[in-house]
Protein backbone atom coordinates (compact mmCIF):
# COMPACT_ATOMS: atom_id res chain seq x y z
CA UNK A 1 0.00 0.00 0.00
CA UNK A 2 1.75 3.06 -0.50
CA UNK A 3 0.35 6.23 1.12
CA UNK A 4 0.80 9.94 -0.03
CA UNK A 5 1.83 12.78 2.41
CA UNK A 6 1.73 16.39 0.52
CA UNK A 7 1.69 20.05 1.82
CA UNK A 8 1.68 23.23 -0.25
CA UNK A 9 2.20 21.75 -3.65
CA UNK A 10 5.00 19.14 -2.01
CA UNK A 11 4.67 15.49 -1.33
CA UNK A 12 6.30 12.18 -0.30
CA UNK A 13 5.18 8.52 -1.02
CA UNK A 14 5.65 6.05 2.16
CA UNK A 15 4.85 2.51 0.70
CA UNK A 16 3.83 0.02 4.29
CA UNK A 17 3.47 -4.03 3.33
CA UNK A 18 1.38 -4.70 5.93
CA UNK A 19 -1.10 -3.71 8.69
CA UNK A 20 0.81 -2.38 11.40
CA UNK A 21 3.62 -0.73 8.90
CA UNK A 22 0.09 1.15 7.55
CA UNK A 23 -1.51 1.76 11.12
CA UNK A 24 1.59 3.60 12.26
CA UNK A 25 1.49 5.84 8.76
CA UNK A 26 -1.97 6.78 9.55
CA UNK A 27 -1.34 7.68 12.77
CA UNK A 28 1.23 10.03 11.64
CA UNK A 29 -0.22 11.46 9.05
CA UNK A 30 -3.62 10.84 8.33
CA UNK A 31 -5.56 9.59 5.60
CA UNK A 32 -4.09 10.18 2.75
CA UNK A 33 -3.81 13.90 1.22
CA UNK A 34 -1.74 14.21 -1.19
CA UNK A 35 -2.90 13.61 -5.37
CA UNK A 36 -0.81 10.32 -6.35
CA UNK A 37 -0.58 11.75 -9.60
CA UNK A 38 1.82 14.59 -8.53
CA UNK A 39 5.33 14.25 -8.89
CA UNK A 40 7.02 13.15 -5.74
CA UNK A 41 9.94 14.54 -3.70
CA UNK A 42 11.08 11.37 -1.97
CA UNK A 43 10.12 8.05 -1.93
CA UNK A 44 10.00 6.27 1.42
CA UNK A 45 9.90 2.36 2.53
CA UNK A 46 9.11 0.56 5.55
CA UNK A 47 10.08 -2.78 6.49
CA UNK A 48 9.33 -3.41 10.08
CA UNK A 49 8.35 -6.66 12.27
CA UNK A 50 4.89 -6.86 14.20
CA UNK A 51 6.45 -5.91 17.32
CA UNK A 52 8.82 -2.87 15.71
CA UNK A 53 12.01 -5.09 17.52
CA UNK A 54 13.64 -3.97 14.14
CA UNK A 55 12.77 -1.05 11.51
CA UNK A 56 14.73 -0.05 8.81
CA UNK A 57 13.53 3.39 6.73
CA UNK A 58 14.32 3.68 3.16
CA UNK A 59 14.66 6.88 1.23
CA UNK A 60 14.55 6.32 -2.74
CA UNK A 61 15.82 3.17 -2.37
CA UNK A 62 18.51 3.45 -0.10
CA UNK A 63 18.47 2.61 3.40
CA UNK A 64 18.63 5.86 6.08
CA UNK A 65 18.23 4.68 9.65
CA UNK A 66 17.27 1.46 11.52
CA UNK A 67 15.74 1.42 14.94
CA UNK A 68 14.77 -0.92 17.36
CA UNK A 69 11.07 0.79 18.75
CA UNK A 70 8.27 2.43 17.26
CA UNK A 71 8.33 5.29 19.08
CA UNK A 72 11.78 5.98 17.62
CA UNK A 73 10.88 5.13 14.15
CA UNK A 74 8.05 7.23 14.00
CA UNK A 75 9.95 10.01 15.12
CA UNK A 76 12.55 9.77 12.14
CA UNK A 77 10.06 8.87 9.60
CA UNK A 78 7.93 12.46 10.76
CA UNK A 79 11.54 14.58 10.71
CA UNK A 80 12.63 12.90 7.84
CA UNK A 81 9.24 13.39 5.62
CA UNK A 82 8.86 16.77 6.99
CA UNK A 83 12.11 18.05 5.50
CA UNK A 84 11.29 16.59 2.09
CA UNK A 85 7.91 18.23 1.76
CA UNK A 86 10.04 21.77 2.59
CA UNK A 87 13.80 21.50 0.89
CA UNK A 88 12.16 22.40 -2.23
CA UNK A 89 9.25 24.08 -1.48
CA UNK A 90 9.45 27.56 -3.15
CA UNK A 91 5.67 28.33 -3.34
CA UNK A 92 5.34 29.53 -0.36
CA UNK A 93 7.06 30.54 3.04
CA UNK A 94 7.37 27.73 5.15
CA UNK A 95 7.44 28.41 9.00
CA UNK A 96 8.53 26.39 11.95
CA UNK A 97 5.39 27.11 13.79
CA UNK A 98 2.34 25.75 15.08
CA UNK A 99 -1.11 26.73 14.21
CA UNK A 100 -4.89 26.71 15.60
CA UNK A 101 -7.72 28.24 13.87
CA UNK A 102 -10.37 30.18 14.97
CA UNK A 103 -13.93 31.27 13.64
CA UNK A 104 -12.27 30.53 10.25
CA UNK A 105 -9.67 31.98 10.63
CA UNK A 106 -5.49 31.14 11.15
CA UNK A 107 -3.21 31.89 14.30
CA UNK A 108 0.52 31.20 13.73
CA UNK A 109 2.79 30.49 16.81
CA UNK A 110 6.33 30.69 15.22
CA UNK A 111 9.04 29.43 17.38
CA UNK A 112 12.18 27.51 17.48
CA UNK A 113 12.35 24.13 19.30
CA UNK A 114 12.08 24.17 22.86
CA UNK A 115 10.08 27.85 22.85
CA UNK A 116 6.79 26.13 24.06
CA UNK A 117 4.57 26.04 21.25
CA UNK A 118 3.37 22.72 20.62
CA UNK A 119 2.83 22.82 24.58
CA UNK A 120 0.97 26.35 23.91
CA UNK A 121 -1.17 24.67 20.68
CA UNK A 122 -2.07 21.62 22.92
CA UNK A 123 -3.81 23.91 25.48
CA UNK A 124 -5.12 25.81 22.64
CA UNK A 125 -6.93 23.05 20.87
CA UNK A 126 -7.93 21.70 24.20
CA UNK A 127 -9.86 24.89 24.85
CA UNK A 128 -11.53 24.69 21.55
CA UNK A 129 -9.09 26.21 18.80
CA UNK A 130 -9.16 24.17 15.58
CA UNK A 131 -6.03 21.74 15.32
CA UNK A 132 -3.98 22.88 12.56
CA UNK A 133 -0.24 21.81 13.38
CA UNK A 134 2.21 22.23 16.09
CA UNK A 135 4.85 21.94 13.57
CA UNK A 136 5.36 23.35 10.43
CA UNK A 137 3.01 25.95 8.66
CA UNK A 138 3.39 27.15 5.03
CA UNK A 139 1.90 30.37 3.94
CA UNK A 140 0.88 30.16 0.23
CA UNK A 141 3.02 33.39 -1.47
CA UNK A 142 -0.03 34.19 -3.41
CA UNK A 143 -3.10 33.92 -1.16
CA UNK A 144 -1.65 33.80 2.24
CA UNK A 145 -3.62 31.27 2.96
CA UNK A 146 -2.21 28.83 5.68
CA UNK A 147 -1.74 25.08 4.55
CA UNK A 148 -0.09 22.80 7.78
CA UNK A 149 1.19 19.12 8.32
CA UNK A 150 -1.42 17.84 10.51
CA UNK A 151 0.45 15.39 12.73
CA UNK A 152 0.18 14.48 16.07
CA UNK A 153 0.98 16.97 18.50
CA UNK A 154 4.68 16.00 19.63
CA UNK A 155 5.23 17.21 23.55
CA UNK A 156 9.06 17.12 24.47
CA UNK A 157 9.63 15.44 27.51
CA UNK A 158 10.25 18.35 29.68
CA UNK A 159 6.75 19.25 28.97
CA UNK A 160 5.02 15.93 29.53
CA UNK A 161 4.10 16.90 33.39
CA UNK A 162 1.80 19.87 32.13
CA UNK A 163 0.21 17.86 29.20
CA UNK A 164 -1.07 15.49 32.36
CA UNK A 165 -3.48 18.73 32.73
CA UNK A 166 -5.22 18.14 29.38
CA UNK A 167 -4.79 14.56 28.95
CA UNK A 168 -5.48 11.46 30.88
CA UNK A 169 -1.86 10.08 29.97
CA UNK A 170 -2.87 6.83 31.70
CA UNK A 171 -5.93 6.30 30.49
CA UNK A 172 -5.16 6.84 26.71
CA UNK A 173 -1.61 5.42 26.75
CA UNK A 174 -2.49 3.26 23.89
CA UNK A 175 -3.59 5.89 21.89
CA UNK A 176 -0.08 7.85 22.84
CA UNK A 177 3.38 7.18 21.00
CA UNK A 178 6.28 7.64 23.10
CA UNK A 179 9.71 8.63 21.24
CA UNK A 180 12.68 8.41 23.08
CA UNK A 181 12.85 12.43 22.59
CA UNK A 182 9.02 13.13 22.57
CA UNK A 183 5.90 11.86 23.25
CA UNK A 184 3.00 12.15 20.43
CA UNK A 185 -0.16 12.82 21.20
CA UNK A 186 -3.29 12.62 18.64
CA UNK A 187 -4.87 16.51 18.55
CA UNK A 188 -8.44 14.20 19.04
CA UNK A 189 -7.78 13.18 22.34
CA UNK A 190 -7.79 17.40 23.35
CA UNK A 191 -10.82 17.85 21.39
CA UNK A 192 -12.79 16.39 18.90
CA UNK A 193 -13.63 18.85 16.48
CA UNK A 194 -10.99 18.88 13.69
CA UNK A 195 -9.95 22.02 11.43
CA UNK A 196 -9.44 20.71 7.73
CA UNK A 197 -8.82 23.72 5.34
CA UNK A 198 -6.25 26.70 4.57
CA UNK A 199 -7.45 29.66 6.61
CA UNK A 200 -6.05 32.61 6.12
CA UNK A 201 -3.46 34.33 8.26
CA UNK A 202 -5.38 36.59 11.20
CA UNK A 203 -2.69 36.44 14.29
CA UNK A 204 0.89 35.98 14.68
CA UNK A 205 1.69 34.56 18.35
CA UNK A 206 5.53 34.24 19.03
CA UNK A 207 4.94 32.03 22.29
CA UNK A 208 8.43 31.84 24.71
CA UNK A 209 7.80 29.53 27.89
CA UNK A 210 9.96 30.69 30.57
CA UNK A 211 9.59 28.56 33.67
CA UNK A 212 8.76 31.04 36.62
CA UNK A 213 8.39 33.80 34.25
CA UNK A 214 4.97 36.24 34.69
CA UNK A 215 2.33 36.00 32.20
CA UNK A 216 3.28 38.94 29.23
CA UNK A 217 1.63 39.57 26.16
CA UNK A 218 3.82 42.25 23.79
CA UNK A 219 2.80 44.06 20.37
CA UNK A 220 5.67 43.90 18.06
CA UNK A 221 5.86 46.08 15.16
CA UNK A 222 5.19 44.68 11.59
CA UNK A 223 9.56 45.24 11.11
CA UNK A 224 9.76 43.17 14.61
CA UNK A 225 7.52 40.58 13.67
CA UNK A 226 8.93 40.36 10.39
CA UNK A 227 12.78 39.92 11.90
CA UNK A 228 11.09 37.33 13.96
CA UNK A 229 9.25 35.19 11.23
CA UNK A 230 12.72 35.28 9.30
CA UNK A 231 14.37 33.39 12.41
CA UNK A 232 11.48 30.46 11.72
CA UNK A 233 11.26 30.52 7.65
CA UNK A 234 12.92 26.95 7.29
CA UNK A 235 13.20 27.22 2.93
CA UNK A 236 14.37 30.88 2.90
CA UNK A 237 17.52 29.52 0.72
CA UNK A 238 14.60 28.24 -1.84
CA UNK A 239 13.36 31.96 -2.03
CA UNK A 240 14.91 35.31 -3.47
CA UNK A 241 16.85 36.97 -1.35
CA UNK A 242 15.50 34.95 1.68
CA UNK A 243 11.98 35.80 1.38
CA UNK A 244 12.86 39.14 1.52
CA UNK A 245 10.73 41.22 0.94
CA UNK A 246 7.81 38.88 1.26
CA UNK A 247 8.24 38.32 4.73
CA UNK A 248 7.54 41.69 5.96
CA UNK A 249 4.21 41.91 3.52
CA UNK A 250 3.26 38.80 5.63
CA UNK A 251 4.25 40.37 9.27
CA UNK A 252 2.03 43.55 7.87
CA UNK A 253 -0.85 40.73 7.07
CA UNK A 254 -1.81 40.00 10.62
CA UNK A 255 -1.37 41.74 13.72
CA UNK A 256 1.93 40.58 15.89
CA UNK A 257 2.54 39.32 19.85
CA UNK A 258 5.00 38.17 21.98
CA UNK A 259 4.03 36.18 24.71
CA UNK A 260 6.01 34.93 27.50
CA UNK A 261 4.01 31.95 30.08
CA UNK A 262 5.22 29.51 32.71
CA UNK A 263 1.83 27.65 33.17
CA UNK A 264 -1.20 27.20 31.59
CA UNK A 265 -2.99 28.37 34.60
CA UNK A 266 -1.81 31.62 33.46
CA UNK A 267 -3.40 31.29 30.49
CA UNK A 268 -7.54 30.39 30.76
CA UNK A 269 -9.90 33.34 30.51
CA UNK A 270 -7.21 35.66 28.87
CA UNK A 271 -5.10 34.38 26.51
CA UNK A 272 -8.29 32.86 24.32
CA UNK A 273 -10.64 36.20 25.60
CA UNK A 274 -7.07 37.80 23.67
CA UNK A 275 -7.12 35.84 20.51
CA UNK A 276 -11.13 36.60 20.41
CA UNK A 277 -11.23 40.27 20.71
CA UNK A 278 -8.02 40.09 18.25
CA UNK A 279 -9.99 38.50 15.71
CA UNK A 280 -13.58 39.86 16.17
CA UNK A 281 -11.97 43.24 16.13
CA UNK A 282 -12.29 44.23 19.80
CA UNK A 283 -8.09 44.02 20.52
CA UNK A 284 -5.69 46.97 20.90
CA UNK A 285 -4.64 47.87 17.59
CA UNK A 286 -1.02 47.05 16.82
CA UNK A 287 1.72 49.77 16.92
CA UNK A 288 2.99 51.13 13.30
CA UNK A 289 6.15 52.74 14.09
CA UNK A 290 9.35 50.72 14.23
CA UNK A 291 10.47 50.08 17.71
CA UNK A 292 13.27 48.10 16.37
CA UNK B 1 32.27 52.47 4.63
CA UNK B 2 31.68 52.63 0.95
CA UNK B 3 28.75 51.40 -0.45
CA UNK B 4 29.88 49.35 -3.15
CA UNK B 5 31.75 47.41 -0.30
CA UNK B 6 30.66 43.61 0.06
CA UNK B 7 30.05 42.36 3.56
CA UNK B 8 31.84 38.47 3.66
CA UNK B 9 30.90 36.20 6.45
CA UNK B 10 34.02 34.17 7.97
CA UNK B 11 33.92 30.50 7.35
CA UNK B 12 32.69 28.79 10.75
CA UNK B 13 30.54 31.16 12.17
CA UNK B 14 26.86 29.69 12.73
CA UNK B 15 23.50 31.08 14.25
CA UNK B 16 22.51 29.59 17.60
CA UNK B 17 19.04 30.38 19.18
CA UNK B 18 18.98 29.81 22.91
CA UNK B 19 16.37 30.80 25.12
CA UNK B 20 14.92 33.23 22.52
CA UNK B 21 18.48 34.70 22.28
CA UNK B 22 20.14 34.33 19.11
CA UNK B 23 23.76 34.24 19.01
CA UNK B 24 26.78 33.85 16.03
CA UNK B 25 29.02 31.29 17.49
CA UNK B 26 32.65 30.06 16.31
CA UNK B 27 33.28 26.75 18.07
CA UNK B 28 37.00 26.56 16.91
CA UNK B 29 37.57 30.53 18.30
CA UNK B 30 35.03 29.95 21.24
CA UNK B 31 33.78 33.62 20.46
CA UNK B 32 29.94 34.33 20.78
CA UNK B 33 28.33 36.77 19.57
CA UNK B 34 24.88 38.17 20.70
CA UNK B 35 22.99 39.63 17.93
CA UNK B 36 19.20 41.11 18.31
CA UNK B 37 16.53 40.68 15.42
CA UNK B 38 17.95 43.23 13.07
CA UNK B 39 21.61 42.06 13.10
CA UNK B 40 20.98 38.13 12.89
CA UNK B 41 18.73 39.09 9.81
CA UNK B 42 21.70 41.01 8.27
CA UNK B 43 24.06 38.38 8.99
CA UNK B 44 21.89 36.13 7.28
CA UNK B 45 21.56 38.41 4.10
CA UNK B 46 25.83 38.38 4.18
CA UNK B 47 26.49 36.42 1.34
CA UNK B 48 29.27 37.51 0.04
CA UNK B 49 28.11 38.77 -2.96
CA UNK B 50 25.34 41.47 -1.84
CA UNK B 51 27.13 44.98 -1.53
CA UNK B 52 25.88 47.39 1.40
CA UNK B 53 24.14 49.28 -1.04
CA UNK B 54 21.66 46.07 -2.09
CA UNK B 55 21.59 44.86 1.49
CA UNK B 56 20.05 48.68 2.15
CA UNK B 57 17.89 48.55 -0.52
CA UNK B 58 16.44 44.75 0.56
CA UNK B 59 15.85 46.02 3.52
CA UNK B 60 14.60 49.15 2.87
CA UNK B 61 12.00 47.22 0.57
CA UNK B 62 11.17 44.69 3.43
CA UNK B 63 10.60 47.34 5.74
CA UNK B 64 9.67 50.64 4.37
CA UNK B 65 8.43 51.85 8.22
CA UNK B 66 11.74 51.33 9.39
CA UNK B 67 13.31 53.14 6.28
CA UNK B 68 15.19 56.27 8.24
CA UNK B 69 16.49 53.66 10.59
CA UNK B 70 18.19 51.40 8.08
CA UNK B 71 21.59 52.74 7.00
CA UNK B 72 22.37 53.49 10.95
CA UNK B 73 21.56 49.81 11.89
CA UNK B 74 23.10 48.25 9.23
CA UNK B 75 26.59 50.56 9.57
CA UNK B 76 26.32 49.78 13.02
CA UNK B 77 25.65 45.83 12.89
CA UNK B 78 28.42 45.69 10.57
CA UNK B 79 31.23 47.44 12.70
CA UNK B 80 29.74 44.99 15.50
CA UNK B 81 30.28 42.05 13.03
CA UNK B 82 33.72 43.37 11.14
CA UNK B 83 34.89 43.87 14.95
CA UNK B 84 34.31 40.46 16.21
CA UNK B 85 36.00 38.86 12.97
CA UNK B 86 32.52 37.29 11.47
CA UNK B 87 32.64 39.35 8.77
CA UNK B 88 35.04 40.64 6.21
CA UNK B 89 34.33 44.11 3.89
CA UNK B 90 35.81 43.14 0.64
Amino acid sequence: MVHHVGLAGRSVSIHCHNAHERALVEYLFGCPHADPEQPEDASFSISADAAWTRAELCRDGASVTTTDSRGAFADHLMQDVIHHLIRNNRSGYALHAAAVEYQGVGIVLPAASGAGKSTLCAWLVANGFGYLTDELTVVDARSGELHCLARPITIKAGARAALAGLVDIERHAADLLDAPRCLMVPHRLLHSSVSPGTPPLGLILFPQFRAGADYLLQPLSPAQAAFRLMGSLVNARNLDNLGLPQIGDIARQAPAFALTYSDYRQLPGVLDRFIHDQLTGRGPARPVRNAV
Amino acid sequence: MQSTVIPTPKPGFRLEELDGEVLLLHPGETRTIYLNESASLIWRLCNGERTISELETLLAEAFPESSDNIHADLAATLSTLVEHGAVTLD
